[in-house]
């Protein structure tokens, strides 16, 4: 009975930490559980509205519950980040907003969830809410999807939604597009940078797995192409004006479409200060196939000779004082 | 560096070179004094700046909301945090150990850790508040409210309207 009493008076004392001190403790744990600690009780009902640092990450959502389908992650996602930002009452200001989200497949439905994302982030911002944003598009699980969505619906993408993509992306300020395949044109993703004129960061990461030569996946694969996507294509008179670095990953030397992509930003970007170029991600399985996609040598610049060569090509006719880094 | 005014603070400085480190006196609230090295003492970013800003070293610092155990638990922290070399791995491996079994310790005595957090907060010792805000949060991850709210004593007081908005976002999440 008195340890009883003790006990609940000791347990009762969490209750007396401050709102700052919770939200220290809800900062360290996943977006699901935060959203179980909102039903507790009243008080902490609106401490996930108080976050300053808000990490919101669809592939987190379908790693702790693995029934959950692409698609319903999406909307649970968009669902989450209308109830973060909608509260009237709650004048708590997100400093900075971490969103990770897939394409899919399914154009007419990613297209919606992406413009619901851009309307609610804009409004977000717009009002105040939201001070910066980081978005990441990531197809690393179900890589082909993106250049799947691309290759398929190009034309869609610039007639038809171009103003709205503009208005769903307006105010991101980094961007990066990762898992893309390669042996896809790089120049689609310009498109989306042009519609997204605040980005200051801008990244691309390569995929050229070898090791899954032969499967369904890469059978799609190779049945797709992109040609019709060329330098000429692009608007010449779009300047990338907030541009300050790129970000490359996956980069490798002898493939005369990365470079020319680089150089297309750099062109287009007079405020760019940095270029990142990275090799690409380590994979075992790929490097014992010795693959002509993916050889065992690493195509990526290895001494000072291929380096400057490399910035030469790079910087040729330009007098910018961009920095070439090599990771 | 504050530059001593006069032949006695300087005589003063050239002493504490010699010790090593001077000397802070740290009072709990119940007005028990407790004296630590100045390197256990600036672990606190509170007590730093207020060392640096050339405050009241001699008269020591009365914490009016730290009572005397929980203090005693802080300045332990400290002292193996703030005396200890951390250069190489061993001594490194040595101080991830200690803080393995210190946090172990508080986390079998809730209401103590609450204390400390609460001290770590107030005193701005990153370290400390990082230590226990983790164990803190370890204890609700992968739990369900029902869960959370035995482990933390926290009574149910939602509204039939409350229950019914988490009912739909059941369905959803």
């Amino acid at each position: 009975m008195q340890s009883n009493s003790i006990q609940s008076y000791d347990q009762g004392r969490f209750n007396t930490l401050p709102d700052d001190i919770l939200l220290s403790i809800l900062e360290r744990v996943d977006m699901r559980t935060v959203l179980r600690t909102s039903v507790l009780s009243t008080r902490w009902k609106h401490l996930p509205l108080l976050l300053s640092d808000v990490d919101l990450d669809v592939d987190e959502f379908i790693h702790q519950n693995s029934s959950m389908s692409a698609h319903e992650a999406m909307a649970v996602l968009i669902k989450l980040m209308s109830s973060l930002f909608g509260s009237p009452q709650n004048e708590s200001i997100i400093k900075k907003l971490n969103l990770s989200f897939y394409l899919l497949t399914d154009l007419e439905t990613s297209l919606k969830f992406l413009f619901n994302i851009g309307e609610l982030v804009c409004n977000a911002i717009d009002s105040g809410k939201v001070k910066s944003v980081e978005l990441t598009i990531t197809t690393e699980k179900r890589r082909f999807k993106l250049t799947d969505l691309m290759s398929g619906a190009s034309n869609i993408w610039i007639e038809y939604e171009g103003k709205e993509l503009r208005t769903a992306l307006n105010k991101i300020t980094k961007l990066l597009l990762h898992g893309i395949y390669v042996k896809f044109n790089l120049l689609w993703t310009l498109v989306l940078l042009e519609s997204a004129p605040s980005v200051k960061i801008f990244g691309v990461k390569v995929w050229n797995h070898a090791c899954d030569e032969g499967t369904e996946n890469r059978k799609q694969l190779s049945e797709r192409r992109n040609d019709l996507w060329d330098a000429a294509q692009l608007d010449g008179s779009i300047h990338y004006l907030q541009l300050e670095r790129l970000e490359f990953g996956g980069f490798n030397q002898i493939i005369r479409e990365h470079l020319d992509f680089i150089r297309a930003v750099i062109e287009r970007a007079p405020n760019l200060k940095s270029v990142i170029l990275e090799d690409r991600d380590p994979c075992e399985d790929c490097e014992a196939m010795d693959n002509p996609i993916y050889p065992s040598i690493s195509m990526f610049p290895q001494n000072n000779d291929e380096k400057s060569t490399i910035v030469k090509q790079l910087k040729a006719g330009m007098n910018r004082p961009v920095e070439i880094i090599f990771c | 560096m504050a530059t001593g005014s006069g032949a006695a603070a300087a005589a003063a400085d050239a002493e504490e070179k010699e010790s090593g480190s001077r000397m802070i006196t740290l009072t709990s609230n119940e007005g028990k004094a407790f004296v630590v090295t100045e390197a256990s003492a600036r672990q606190s970013a509170t007590i730093r700046s207020m060392v640096d800003d050339g405050g009241c070293v001699d008269k020591g610092f009365p914490l009016p909301n730290v009572d005397s155990k929980t203090l005693a638990r802080v300045i332990q922290y400290c002292d193996e945090h703030g005396n200890k070399e951390a250069h190489t791995v061993d001594e490194r491996a040595a101080l991830a150990k200690f803080d393995k079994d210190f946090i172990a310790e508080l986390d079998a005595d809730k209401a103590f850790l609450y204390d400390v957090t609460m001290a770590a907060n107030y005193l701005h010792i990153q370290g400390l508040f990082a230590l226990t805000t983790q164990c803190i949060a370890d204890t609700i991850k992968g739990k369900t409210p029902e869960e959370i709210r035995t482990a933390f004593g926290i009574e149910y007081d939602l509204t039939a309207q409350d229950e019914e908005e988490i009912k739909e976002e059941d369905t959803h999440a």
